[in-house]
């Protein structure tokens, strides 16, 4: 019903971290369940493509803390994609309404440790500005333009 | 697009902060305010915050020896924190 769904602009994260270890110790942290729940979330992860998961986030507002994923890509150990899909509408900040993509990209660095890249992709910056700025109103303002730029063809 | 639907987006744009308007007898002109995409920004940013609070947990995870084979937690002595960010 939304009529938003096409070009909108999107932004992402990069963050680049370095550990000592290797990228197979790495690796384990962000693909075993039991390694993952100590760092970031509890969650049924396992490195296959097609595998869906989810992550037990924080519940904030209206939202479960349910995050959900899909395995992309899987290339042990160098890379590692899902998707990152949870929130609420009427949530604002964190815990608001996602669908994105987060990447992990590992490489050796010389003398046996790791460099490791997260990107989280897909933030979409009309949600942003329709929670910020107009609140709960948002959706009836924007049914009324979206049916304003149909009448206008 | 016809002049209404225009309207109709500055209308919105201008309630989401990011034009302002100025009346100049019958005529109206909108100014771009960039300034406006600050609340954006403040999302990515604790969304970011979020990373690298998690990133510093796994960094002290590994260094307590999770992760190598064989090791579940078990300390290695070395857990300084020398991590960069």
């Amino acid at each position: 019903m939304v009529a938003q769904e096409s070009g909108g602009a999107t932004r992402s994260i990069t963050v680049d971290y370095e550990f000592p270890e290797p990228p197979e110790a790495v690796w384990r942290a962000l693909t075993e369940p039991g390694l993952l729940a100590r760092w970031l979330m509890p969650g049924d992860i396992r490195p296959v493509v097609g595998h869906r998961f989810t992550l037990q986030a924080q519940p904030a507002g209206g939202w479960d803390g349910v995050i959900r994923c899909e395995v992309l890509a899987a290339d042990e150990p160098r890379l590692l994609r899902y998707t990152w899909r949870g929130g609420a509408q009427e949530v604002d900040g964190y815990g608001h309404l996602l669908d994105t993509v987060v990447t992990w990209t590992l490489r050796s660095r010389e003398g046996g440790g790791t460099h490791l890249r997260l990107e989280h992709a897909g933030f979409r910056s009309e949600d942003e500005f329709a929670w910020r700025a107009l609140g709960s109103g948002w959706r009836t303002k924007q049914a009324s333009l979206a049916e304003a730029v149909t009448a206008a063809g | 697009m016809s002049q209404p639907a225009i309207s109709q987006h500055l209308a919105v744009l201008r309630g989401a902060g990011l034009v302002v308007d100025r009346r100049v007898g019958r005529n109206v002109f909108y100014r771009a305010r960039p300034e406006g995409l600050g609340p954006l920004i403040d999302w990515i940013d604790r969304y970011e915050g979020f990373w690298r609070a998690h990133l510093r947990s796994l960094g002290n995870l590994l260094a307590e020896g999770a992760g190598q084979d064989g090791g579940a937690g078990v300390g290695r002595g070395d857990a300084l924190d020398h991590r960069g960010l």
